[in-house]
């Protein structure tokens, strides 16, 4: 596993670690933009993942998915932090605790 | 030299990536994700995806950070939140650790791979680009609707609420 060369288990290794860092970010917090932001960084870990197994079979493929969650995540984050904004202006706080109901 | 380059990197992702979910403040916490992200890119260009790289900066640390950065200081207020889930704690933190455990278990139990030999031209904009805008083209086309109907959904929600009568109902 500690081996002098780098190898693809390595990468797996960190990527596990950051995943879990973000899993423990979303559901230790309570902080909304708290939870997004370690959800970007699981995305990242992925991302990691992807990269490593592109990089070890030689092939682009990878690559372009990792385009496509970039995408995706931008996308996510522009609808998620709206619909927060609302929430904000309707409970005045972004503590995920307080939101109950959809509609009031 | 590779390996030293890997564990300071990958060292620091994990620090920053600790110290992003401990910060009670959410701005301090996107400061330290784009120092996270910043390493992760270094880790990407170690894996030969120089194109990738340069996106994660662009986007990631900077478009989509400085968004979530615009969203925490227009909020404002981060007082009223509560740091974290008090009676749950030994709970979740079980479910944490058996999923580390878990995720450990299953990458551990393998040999050694390295990383093949590969030519100068992998992960150049050339490559990939052949990929996503031949093989991948549909994907791509789809991806543009993704993000258009996004914005359009993200300006729907978040639109200054009415105020008054046949104000924001006109000029929306």
């Amino acid at each position: 596993m500690f081996d002098a060369s780098v190898g693809l288990n390595h990468y797996l290794l960190l990527s596990v670690l950051l995943f879990v860092i973000g899993v423990a970010g979303v559901i230790f917090r309570r902080n909304a933009i708290i939870m997004f932001m370690s959800i970007e960084l699981m995305l990242t870990s992925v991302n990691l993942t992807i990269l490593a197994y592109s990089r070890y079979l030689g092939d682009h493929t990878g690559h372009v998915l990792v385009l496509f969650v970039f995408a995706v995540a931008a996308a996510e984050a522009a609808v998620g932090l709206a619909i927060l904004v609302e929430l904000f202006r309707k409970r005045d706080t972004v503590d995920v605790d307080r939101f109950r109901q959809l509609m009031e | 030299m590779e390996a030293l380059f890997f564990y300071l990197f990958g060292g620091l992702a994990v620090i920053t990536a600790l110290v992003t979910i401990t910060r009670r403040d959410a701005v301090t916490s996107a400061f330290w994700l784009i120092a996270c992200f910043l390493n992760v890119a270094a880790l990407f260009a170690m894996l030969s995806a120089q194109f990738i790289a340069v996106m994660q900066i662009l986007i990631y640390a900077g478009a989509i950070m400085v968004f979530f950065l615009f969203v925490t200081m227009f909020l404002g207020e981060p007082r009223r939140v509560r740091l974290n889930r008090g009676r749950a704690i030994p709970l979740i933190s079980t479910v944490t650790v058996l999923l580390l455990a878990y995720l450990l278990m299953r990458i551990t139990n393998t040999q050694h791979r390295g990383f093949p030999s590969i030519s100068d031209s992998y992960g150049s904009v050339a490559m990939v680009s052949r990929k996503l805008l031949v093989d991948y083209v549909f994907l791509f086309e789809v991806t543009g609707l993704l993000l258009l109907v996004a914005v359009i959904g993200a300006v729907y929600v978040a639109r200054k609420p009415r105020t008054g009568v046949g104000e924001g109902e006109g000029h929306v």
